[in-house]
């Protein structure tokens, strides 16, 4: 696979990430300028952001979490030249599912559904990381 | 751009995080020493711990979040061989930021200014994924 189709996943990841930050970053910025918070209630990341930004800001993290699994794995697949339609295709199906999570997590929040699409990213990564190593070791 | 040159800021990004992190311990140890905190209040990561102590676990956890997208880009930038002076110069304008933010953080802590450094830094940070991503894609 080329570089720019192995790495297109990759960027998208990234993309929905800064996404988040700066979404997270304007519903702060409003909630300090319409005083719903003061600076002294969050300066040592007490939990007292209003709901909306506390979603999108759980959000953001959550991207901060898993993601760099991904991040590490494609670029020791880059590295190692096991880059295949496969992995691009995998790699596809767990940033569309880190995407549909996102957005439940910043609009109905709704736990369950959160859950299973985290819990099919995870199994996704899982299934990546185990064919990667199968290959490297077994190959 | 030598491998040196390409490189330097991340270490002293990865300078900072140690830094930080010996100064949190050494602000936790001395809580614990002083029977400010017993061990039991902290075992499960409660926010308990003395302001000053929490000023630089947040500014730790800071630099293990944003820092990661600049470290997954700095490894993809090496590999694909864009390294140039564009690179190296906002490498080092994203990590000055993240020291003055780290400085605020760990001292007066002013959120306003904490959060401009902050902001400056992703926007740098962004920039730099872009013009990657336009490079990997356009030429």
């Amino acid at each position: 696979m080329s570089l720019q189709a192995v790495l297109a996943p990759l960027f998208v990841q990234v993309a929905l990430t800064f996404a988040l930050l700066i979404s997270m970053a304007m519903q702060r910025g409003k909630a300090l300028t319409s005083k719903a918070v003061r600076y002294q209630d969050i300066a040592l990341r007490q939990q007292k952001w209003p709901e909306r930004a506390t979603q999108i800001a759980n959000a953001f993290h959550n991207q901060l979490e898993v993601p760099l699994l991904f991040y590490v794995l494609t670029i020791l697949v880059l590295f190692t030249r096991q880059a295949d339609l496969l992995f691009v295709l995998l790699a596809w199906v767990f940033v569309v599912l880190r995407i549909a999570q996102a957005y439940v997590h910043v609009t109905s929040n709704y736990v369950p559904h959160r859950g299973m699409l985290f819990g099919a990213g995870v199994l996704v990564l899982l299934a990546m990381w185990i064919a990667f190593a199968l290959r490297i070791f077994v190959l | 751009m030598s491998i040196q040159f390409a490189l330097a800021p991340l270490f002293v990004q990865v300078a900072l995080t140690f830094c930080v992190l010996l100064g949190m311990s050494l602000h936790r140890r001395r809580a614990v020493l002083d029977k400010k905190v017993k061990p039991k209040d902290i075992a499960l990561r409660q926010q308990k711990w003395p302001e000053r102590a929490t000023q630089y676990a947040n500014c730790y956890l800071n630099q293990l979040e944003l820092p990661v997208l600049f470290y997954v880009l700095t490894l993809l930038v090496l590999f694909t061989r864009q390294a140039d002076m564009f690179f190296v110069l906002m490498s080092w304008v994203f990590v000055i930021l993240r020291i003055v933010q780290a400085s605020i953080h760990v001292t007066v802590n002013h959120v306003k200014y904490r959060s401009y450094a902050f902001r400056a830094g992703t926007v740098v940070l962004c920039v730099m994924w872009i013009v990657f991503a336009l490079r990997i894609y356009l030429l």
